[in-house]
């Protein structure tokens, strides 16, 4: 057995370079062994809406602010309501600030750490 | 040269053992003991007919699902998308695998249980929940919004219990690396022995079996798939290779999770950690343990509402955890 005592930065390069060689390999097999699609009918590349079409329903995506309902309802309706006004309010501009600003606070606070 | 030995032992693990063929065949297995057991609690036969006592069935189900069927040819969604966050999942319980003391490439290092949280807790959630959501379906997406409305407690609960014995083996029985699954799966049994340390032991595993039990939709937490009230919820447009794969990811998360319970809070092969045969056998028996607790739990209960799911969790897994964690620190602050 070989122990490896990397520092952090070594350790998670290294362990998403085995997360990436696995998935990789898992991809290939999946391919190469998986039967390639036969297009029998339209019905086929439907979804499945308990035997109705699409057009039975108005959208066949429902919303993201459906997501987290169980925790909204039981808990944390202020909190979410704050959340997804404020911050995730689907304009991609207001997203990528808030991402940006999110990554660079932790660069921040990775270079203060590191360089002390 | 070493470099060279170095890089085919991790490839080994990485694909052998403790890697994706280990996974597979252990997950496989895994899914047997739980499906035969499940069954015979409800007085049914379970899987009888491949191999001895059925227990060829799953790698069965999976080949057939994976070489005979077809995968779907979707309009309103990504089978590609699905495809590949199915193959990440995987590759992250893998990538876990090699910080527990069974790899034989293991990486230990101060506060190395991060990483632990960051492959285990955050990628294999995200891969399934985007695996779930590239195939949309009204069902789908309700499978999904209760799935991650699960996860926002049971993930939280899972780690604050996986850091106890951590927490505990580093500050009080000062063993280094400090914060590190591998030191702590070697020497947790000892915080057993102590009375101090067996109470948030105790609450941190009971925490961590019941957040096991509601990451994997298994019963009474099985609201996301919800079979009949949402056709099958998160599943329900998963067909042939596609529904192997998944099953697969489902199965292989049973079993890394399962293994994480039998290392970090029932001390893996101790007592016998010198004895290679006896230590097998022991993580084995160890590791049943912990499996036929979780399908005993599965089938004892009926299906509860999302809310009712949710409260049982915080009451259940997630208050609990965090009074161990407390206790945890309470005690390490007078040692």
């Amino acid at each position: 057995m070989t122990s490896l005592n990397l520092d952090p930065w070594t350790a998670t390069l290294f362990l998403s370079s085995v997360l990436v060689l696995s998935s990789l390999v898992m991809y290939l097999i999946y391919v190469s062994l998986s039967r390639k699609t036969i297009q029998t009918s339209s019905e086929y590349s439907e979804p499945y809406i308990g035997g109705e079409s699409v057009t039975a329903i108005r959208s066949v995506d429902v919303s993201v602010r459906n997501l987290f309902w169980g925790i909204v309802r039981g808990a944390g309706r202020r909190l979410y309501t704050f959340l997804r006004d404020q911050m995730h309010n689907g304009v991609l501009n207001d997203w990528g600030v808030y991402m940006v600003t999110y990554i660079g606070l932790l660069v921040l606070v990775a270079l203060i750490y590191f360089t002390r | 040269m070493n470099e060279l030995v170095l890089i085919l032992l991790t490839v080994f693990s990485a694909l052998v053992f403790p890697g994706l063929l280990t996974l597979w065949i252990a997950s496989m297995l895994s899914e047997w003991w739980v499906r035969k057991l499940f069954a015979r609690t409800q007085r049914r036969m379970g899987p009888s007919y491949v191999g001895p006592l059925g227990i060829l069935q799953p790698f069965a189900d999976f080949l057939k699902l994976l070489l005979v069927k077809t995968e779907p040819n979707y309009k309103y969604g990504s089978v590609r998308l699905a495809r590949v966050f199915g193959c990440i999942g995987l590759g992250a319980l893998t990538a876990s695998l090699f910080l527990l003391p069974i790899s034989p490439v293991r990486i230990a290092f101060n506060y190395d249980v991060i990483l632990f949280i960051y492959f285990l807790g955050v990628w294999v959630a995200v891969s399934e929940l985007l695996m779930f959501t590239s195939l949309t379906n009204p069902f789908t997406i309700k499978g999904v919004s209760r799935f991650s409305s699960i996860l926002v407690v049971a993930e939280p609960a899972f780690f604050t219990a996986t850091i106890v014995p951590v927490y505990l083996v580093s500050l009080v029985m000062k063993k280094e690396p400090v914060f590190s699954i591998s030191t702590t799966a070697e020497t947790v049994w000892g915080l057993w022995t102590n009375p101090l340390t067996a109470i948030p032991m105790l609450l941190a595993t009971i925490a961590s079996l019941i957040s096991i039990q509601s990451k994997l939709m298994f019963s009474p937490f099985n609201i996301p798939e919800a079979e009949q009230e949402l056709i099958a919820g998160v599943e329900t447009e998963f067909s042939g290779p596609l529904l192997a794969l998944f099953n697969f990811l489902h199965d292989a998360d049973l079993y890394v999770l399962s293994l994480v319970v039998t290392f970090l809070f029932l001390g893996g092969p101790h007592p016998f950690s010198n004895n290679l045969v006896l230590g097998v056998l022991t993580i084995i028996l160890k590791y049943l343990i912990v499996l036929t607790t979780i399908t005993v739990l599965k089938s004892s209960f009926g299906r509860f509402r999302i809310e009712q799911g949710i409260s049982t969790i915080i009451k259940y897994a997630f208050i609990p955890a965090l009074i161990a964690l407390i206790l945890s620190i309470v005690v390490a602050s007078f040692t």
